[in-house]
C-alpha cells in the first residue's frame, strides 16, 4: 500500500463506484443538473423584459377614454411624443392582462372645471405592481403635472401674481440609476448561478454517498473492508466534484451561449459577453468553489442523523452564494481588497471583473483560490477523520 | 485467529459488554450465543473495529485492531448486523468493488467472482440489480461479499437470519468445508438449533457478560442436563429472547 500506484488504484475503486452508482440515479442527476440548464434561460427571460420596459419607455402609448372633453391637454400630450389610441374598455382587466399599459381617463366635468378655474379631473389607470404599466403611468403622471402646473403659472400670472410664490419647495432629482447599472443587476444574477451551479451539482451525490449510504446500511459494510478512511473518502470526494464540476461547465456554457443570442444588450449600456476563453477562465476560478461546496455538505450531510435531514442542511448551504452576491447586486458596496478573502464572495468579484471584461489583479486571483482551498482542505480532513467514527457509522 | 480479552463497551451508564473474553481458533467454529439484547452485536462490532472498545484488545491473527485496524480487517470476512447492497449495482458489480478494495487484481477478481457465486448458486443474480431482491437473495450476496477474498478468519453476525430452509443448508456446508479448511469461523446467533448443529466451541452470553463457554459436551457437563437446550437454561437462568 507504499506505492502511489496503490494509493490511486484504492481512490479510483470508490471513485468510479460511486459515480457509477450516481449516474443511475437518473432523478438526482436532474436535480442536479436541471436548474444548470434553466437557471440561464431565466436570465435571458430577465434580460429581454428589461430590454422592453426601456423600449417603451421610448414611444409612450396610451389608452384614452373621453378624449372628447379634453382636447387642449390632448394636444399638448402629442406634443410631447405620447401616442393616443381612443379606447372603451375595462381598463383593470386589459391592464393587467398586460394588453395595454396605462389609461387616461377624462372626466366628463373636466370642460366645465377648467373653465371655472376649479381642479378639473382626470384619471390615471394603471397597476403599479407591473413594471411596464408603473413606468408608462409614472411618464404620464409627469407630463400632465408640467402640463397642469404650467396652465396654473399662466392663470397666476393673468392675476397679476408671480408664479413662483406658489412653489414653496423645489425637487430637482438627480436619478443615478443608469440603464448600465440595472443591467448590472442581472449581471449579479449570472454570478449566482454560476456560484450555486457547483452546490446544486455536487448536493444530491454528496448526500447520497453519506447519509444516503448509512440509510442504505451500506456505510457499515462499505467501512470493514480494509481501505483507508482517506482513501474512501477521497474516492467518495472526487465523484461529489465530478458533478459539481458538471454543473458548474453546463451553466457557464449555458449562460455563454445565452449572452450570445441576445443583442439588445448593447441598448443597455454594456455588454457582457462570455468567449470561450472566458468561459474557461471562469470554469477555473469555479474550481476551489466546487471542492468547497463538495466538502461542505458532505460534512453535513455526515453529521445529519438521516437523509431528510441532510437535504435540510444542504438547503441552507445552497443559499449562501446569494448572500455573497447581495452587495454587488445592491450597489451598496465596490470591490474592496478584504473581499478576495472571503471564499465565494473573492471569486465572485473575480467572475465580475471577467463578465465586464476587465482585468484579472494575480494577487487577488491568488488570495481568493488560496483561502478558498484551505477551507475545502481543512473540511476534507474533517471529513476523512470521524468517517469511522461511531457517531457516523451507527448514528449518535 | 480472533483474540479478544477484556472487552468493555458502554454506551452512557449501560454495560453493553462487560469484560468479555473469547478465542476462536482456526480449524473450529465458535459460535456466540445470547438472547436478544445480550451483546453480541455490539462484541461483534467491537471486534471489527467499527465500534472502540472502552477496555481490552482484540487481535485477528496477531494484528490489533485498534493499532492496525487495516492489516486486521484485510485478515476477515465480515457479514455485519447490515446487509446493505446497493439497489443500482448489480451482484457481479458488488463483487467486483468489494474484491477490489481488497486489492484484488482483475485476474484474480474474475476467479473469486465464479468462486463465490458458486456458494450459494447464485449464477441468475450475477448481472441484476438489486433492487427488488428477496431479504434472502440479498442475504446470499452479503454472504458472497464476506467471502470475495478468501479470508482466513470469517465473522459473521446471526447469518441465518432470515434465510431459507435450503440456504441454511448450504451455508451449513459451506461453514464446515471452510472449517475443515483450517479457518477461522466466529458467528453470532440467538437459535439453539444453529448453534447446537455447528458449532465446535461455543460462548453463552447475556446481560454483556460471558456465562460460560465450552464444547458442547463441556457445556452439557457443566450444567449437568441432557441436552444443550436445558444447559443453555440452567446456565443463564432464563430461555427468555432464545429461539430454539
Amino acid at each position: 500500500m507504499s506505492s502511489s500506484g496503490s494509493v490511486m488504484r484504492g481512490i479510483r475503486v470508490v471513485y468510479l463506484k460511486e459515480l457509477k452508482d450516481s449516474l443511475r440515479d437518473r432523478r438526482a442527476l436532474l436535480t442536479a443538473l436541471l436548474p444548470a440548464l434553466l437557471m440561464p434561460l431565466f436570465m435571458i427571460f430577465m434580460f429581454n423584459s428589461v430590454a422592453d420596459t426601456l423600449d417603451s419607455a421610448e414611444d409612450l402609448e396610451v389608452q384614452v377614454i373621453g378624449e372628447e372633453f379634453a382636447p387642449d391637454l390632448l394636444a399638448f400630450l402629442r406634443t410631447q411624443d405620447v401616442n393616443l389610441v381612443p379606447y372603451d374598455g375595462d381598463p383593470k382587466e386589459d391592464i393587467q392582462a398586460g394588453d395595454i399599459e396605462v389609461v387616461l381617463e377624462i372626466s366628463p366635468d373636466y370642460a366645465e372645471d377648467f373653465t371655472a378655474s376649479t381642479p378639473a379631473t382626470i384619471y390615471i389607470h394603471s397597476d403599479n405592481s407591473l413594471d411596464r404599466s408603473d413606468v408608462a403611468a409614472d411618464r404620464l403622471r409627469n407630463l400632465i403635472r408640467g402640463y397642469g402646473a404650467s396652465i396654473g403659472s399662466m392663470r397666476l400670472l393673468v392675476r397679476g401674481i408671480n408664479p413662483a410664490v406658489s412653489a414653496a419647495v423645489q425637487i430637482e432629482n438627480k436619478d443615478y440609476s443608469t440603464d448600465a447599472s440595472r443591467a448590472a443587476q442581472i449581471l449579479s444574477g449570472m454570478q449566482m448561478f454560476i456560484l450555486m451551479a457547483a452546490f446544486f451539482g455536487s448536493a444530491p451525490s454528496a448526500i447520497d454517498t453519506t447519509a444516503g449510504e448509512r440509510e442504505r446500511n451500506s456505510l457499515e459494510p462499505l467501512l470493514v473492508h480494509p481501505l483507508s478512511s482517506a482513501k474512501i473518502i477521497l474516492g467518495k470526494y472526487f465523484a461529489v466534484c465530478s458533478f459539481g464540476l458538471l454543473a458548474t461547465i453546463l451553466t457557464v456554457v449555458v449562460s455563454g451561449t445565452a449572452l450570445e443570442s441576445m443583442s439588445s444588450l448593447e441598448a443597455l449600456g454594456i455588454d457582457p459577453r462570455l468567449s470561450g476563453p472566458m468561459q474557461l477562465s471562469v470554469i477555473s476560478l469555479m474550481a476551489p468553489v466546487i471542492f468547497l461546496a463538495a466538502g461542505m455538505q458532505m460534512l453535513l450531510a455526515l453529521f445529519a442523523k438521516t437523509f431528510k435531514e441532510a437535504q435540510s442542511y444542504t438547503g441552507i448551504v445552497m443559499i449562501l452564494p446569494i448572500f455573497v452576491v447581495i452587495p454587488s447586486m445592491t450597489g451598496m458596496v465596490n470591490e474592496e481588497p478584504w473581499m478576495f478573502f472571503v471564499p465565494l464572495l473573492g471569486q465572485q468579484q473575480l467572475v465580475d471583473r471577467i463578465l465586464r471584461g476587465d482585468d484579472l489583479e494575480w494577487l487577488s486571483l491568488l488570495f481568493a483560490t488560496g483561502v478558498t482551498l484551505a477551507l475545502a482542505a481543512v473540511l476534507l480532513m474533517a471529513l476523512m477523520r470521524i468517517l469511522r467514527s461511531e457517531r457516523v457509522v451507527y448514528g449518535g | 485467529m480472533i483474540e479478544v480479552e477484556g472487552l468493555c463497551k458502554s454506551f452512557g451508564e449501560i454495560k453493553a459488554v462487560d469484560d468479555f473474553s473469547l478465542r476462536a481458533e482456526d480449524g473450529r467454529i465458535t459460535g456466540l450465543l445470547g438472547p436478544n439484547g445480550a451483546g453480541k452485536t455490539t462484541t461483534l462490532r467491537t471486534i471489527y473495529g467499527l465500534q472502540q472498545a472502552d477496555q481490552g484488545s482484540v487481535r485477528v491473527d496477531g494484528s490489533d485492531i485498534a493499532q492496525d485496524f487495516l492489516a486486521a480487517t484485510a485478515k476477515v470476512g465480515i457479514f455485519p448486523d447490515s446487509i446493505g447492497l446497493y439497489d443500482r449495482l448489480t451482484t457481479r458489480e458488488h463483487l467486483r468493488f468489494y474484491g477490489e478494495m481488497h486489492g484484488l487484481s482483475d485476474a484474480d477478481l474474475e476467479e473469486a467472482i465464479d468462486r463465490t457465486q458458486g456458494y450459494f448458486n447464485i449464477d441468475d443474480l450475477l448481472d441484476r440489480r438489486c433492487k427488488g431482491f428477496s431479504h434472502g437473495q440479498k442475504m446470499k450476496v452479503a454472504l458472497s461479499r464476506a467471502l470475495i477474498h478468501s479470508p482466513q478468519n470469517l465473522i459473521l453476525d446471526e447469518p441465518t437470519n432470515g434465510l431459507d430452509v435450503m440456504s441454511i443448508r448450504l451455508l451449513r456446508e459451506l461453514l464446515s468445508r471452510l472449517r475443515d479448511e483450517g479457518k477461522c469461523i466466529l458467528f453470532s446467533s440467538h437459535v439453539m438449533q444453529e448453534v447446537s448443529a455447528l458449532c465446535d466451541y461455543i460462548y453463552i452470553m447475556a446481560a454483556g457478560r460471558l456465562m460460560a463457554a465450552g464444547t458442547p459436551e463441556q457445556l452439557c457437563e457443566k450444567a449437568q442436563t441432557e441436552t444443550l437446550e436445558e444447559a443453555f437454561v440452567s446456565l443463564i437462568g432464563s430461555d427468555e429472547g432464545i429461539a430454539l
